[in-house]
């Protein structure tokens, strides 16, 4: 098969057959039970043994999926072992046995259309690198980047590095003992690509993985990712995917119609802040435009966000789970209707009287008197 | 992303972490068993937990309403419920409670796969009877909360978020396809 690189990660097993997978130059025998992890930065050649089939089983795991997982700080020097890591993992029943059943089930989950299988199919792809990292650690003293070939080791040294403004002669002197053309040459060789295209396409990936977060601008992501210019970043995107910006997210975006999976934007910082904020504190007072300034926003932007992304507003949730809170005081307490109204974040009762009859269409009197008559003695 | 960062120093994975400043992480997810053989006392608490009967039948109060209980009932309880179980005469309740603080609910719920047509919280919680794939998955994922949370690995947390994703699709599936369980209705 010809080689290929992919934007998004792939986890391959082997489900039957006998061949050889060449990653950046380095080859890998593989058989029945073998799992691959085809990061982004790894250019990947399938080859079967002659007069043998190899049959795989293939999921993508997208950076953007992978940075949302990600949210326990990782030392760059972890990050830099799971980069480096060993693709493919020799067959081992303990380590591997647990991935192949996730391969399966994740199988068998793609075949249901339902969001919720969605959902959960997002958590295998995590649970398995989880597993791939663990498996892949033990292989860390004997697999590691002094054991693998010059293309290889100069491809992940640009994989770990590509935020940075990098040269050939940059590499070469961190890699020692090889001259920058021996690295320039290394590289071609085991990805095909000449060095500013393989950096140029690694920058270009790791902007990649910002796209879905709601609220970051595209100069902003360029930023992170080493483009001193905004132009810069904006051409180089279009010259590699076809494609703004712009256009490329909208792809990426996908409203759940005509039974397509739904993908969306993951919520903002400020408005996870915000909600996390409401369910601690909602029974205390809570004034909108101070949960905006604590989180460097104003109320406007605050109030625009929960329209966007939650379709209501953050007054109206709050009213909501003091509602919620008073009725589960009104049915599981004795208390007066006054000290509930104070005990769920209302400032009397009169108006905790308003906004529960606004949302539940009676006052809190007669939701407790009906509540009543529901539970068994 | 308010921090500052320079280039030199950023992940090669953009990592969540970098752009999440606040405490809104899933930082502690922790999940326990439950044997319950008598009524329990009223219960309220500032965190989400999924609980999921493993065997065992009885009664849940939230709210003022009673739901049935039997294995496989999985159900979503908020910092809003107050709840307490009551066993079956002659029968122990064996449950499972994963419990995580709001912060992470919500991240949980910002998951791109995780469509919010309107932010709610309804008078009724979520309330499912798992059967078939789904029920494997939640008690697959109920097994690894327990184990996670007693091996306390470096990754565990990772690993604690995955199982309580896989619940929160285990769910959102359940709704969709039906499988809520009503409070029972006494005046029948």
């Amino acid at each position: 098969m010809c080689p290929v690189m992919e934007n998004d990660g792939l986890f391959i097993l082997v489900r039957d057959g006998v061949g050889s997978f060449i990653i950046n130059g380095e080859e890998f025998v593989v058989g029945k039970g073998h799992v691959a992890w085809i990061q982004a930065s790894q250019v990947l050649t399938i080859i079967p043994e002659f007069s043998s089939a190899l049959e795989l089983w293939v999921c993508v795991y997208d950076y953007q999926l992978l940075n949302y997982f990600l949210f326990n700080k990782i030392s760059i020097t972890d990050e830099t072992g799971i980069v480096n890591a060993i693709p493919v993992l020799p067959y081992d029943e303990e380590d591997v046995a647990p991935i192949i059943a996730l391969f399966e089930q994740y199988e068998r989950l793609s075949r249901l259309s339902s969001r919720g299988s969605a959902v959960v199919r997002s958590s295998y792809l995590r649970k398995i690198e989880l597993l791939y990292n663990r498996a892949a650690k033990k292989h860390s003293e004997n697999y590691n980047i002094n054991t693998m070939p010059l293309g290889r080791r100069v491809s992940l040294y640009i994989a770990t590095h590509s935020t940075q403004a990098l040269t050939a002669a940059d590499v070469a002197e961190a890699l020692g003992d090889v001259t920058e053309n021996d690295v320039k040459h290394a590289l071609l060789v085991a990805t095909g690509m000449n060095f500013n295209q393989y950096y140029m396409r690694l920058k270009l990936v790791f902007t990649l993985s910002y796209f879905l977060y709601y609220s970051l601008q595209f100069d902003y992501i360029a930023a992170c990712a080493g483009f001193s210019m905004d132009v810069g970043f904006y051409r180089k995107f279009k010259a590699m995917t076809g494609l703004t910006p712009q256009a490329y997210r909208e792809r990426m975006l996908c409203d759940g119609s005509n039974g397509r999976i739904y993908r969306g934007m993951i919520l903002s910082e400020t408005i996870i802040s915000a909600m996390n904020y409401l369910y601690e504190n909602f029974s205390e007072h809570i004034d909108v435009d101070t949960i905006a300034g604590d989180l460097y926003t104003t109320g406007s932007v605050l109030r625009s966000h929960f329209r966007d992304y939650l379709h209501t507003s953050c007054k109206q949730i709050l009213a909501l789970f003091r509602v919620r809170y008073a009725e589960s005081l009104l049915t599981t307490t004795d208390l007066p209707i006054v000290d509930i109204s104070i005990e769920s974040g209302f400032s009397s009762d009169r108006t905790l009287g308003r906004v529960f009859a606004e949302i539940n269409g009676m006052s809190p009197g007669e939701f407790r008197k009906m509540r009543s008559r529901k539970v068994g003695k | 992303m308010s921090k500052a960062q320079s280039p030199d120093n950023f992940s090669m994975f953009g990592q969540a972490d970098e752009y999440f400043e606040k405490n809104v992480l899933p930082r502690d997810v922790k999940g326990y068993q439950r044997i319950i053989t008598r009524t329990t006392p009223y219960n309220h608490s500032h965190d989400t937990h999924y609980v999921f009967v493993r065997s065992g039948t009885g009664i849940l109060t939230m709210n003022g309403l009673d739901y049935r209980l039997l294995p496989n009932t999985l159900t979503c309880l908020s910092p809003f419920n107050r709840y307490r179980y009551t066993p079956d005469p002659g029968q122990k309740l064996d449950i499972v409670e994963c419990r995580f603080n709001s912060g992470a609910y919500v991240y949980l719920i910002s998951n791109p796969y995780y469509k919010i047509k309107h932010f709610d919280v309804p008078t009724e919680p979520p309330i499912v009877r798992v059967s078939g794939f789904m029920k494997d998955i939640a008690r697959q994922a109920i097994a690894g909360i327990l184990e996670e949370s007693a091996k306390n690995r470096p990754d565990s947390t990772d690993m604690l978020f995955c199982y309580i994703t896989d619940l929160a699709g285990v769910i959102y599936d359940g709704i969709a396809s039906g499988k809520t369980v009503k409070p029972i209705d006494y005046s029948k």
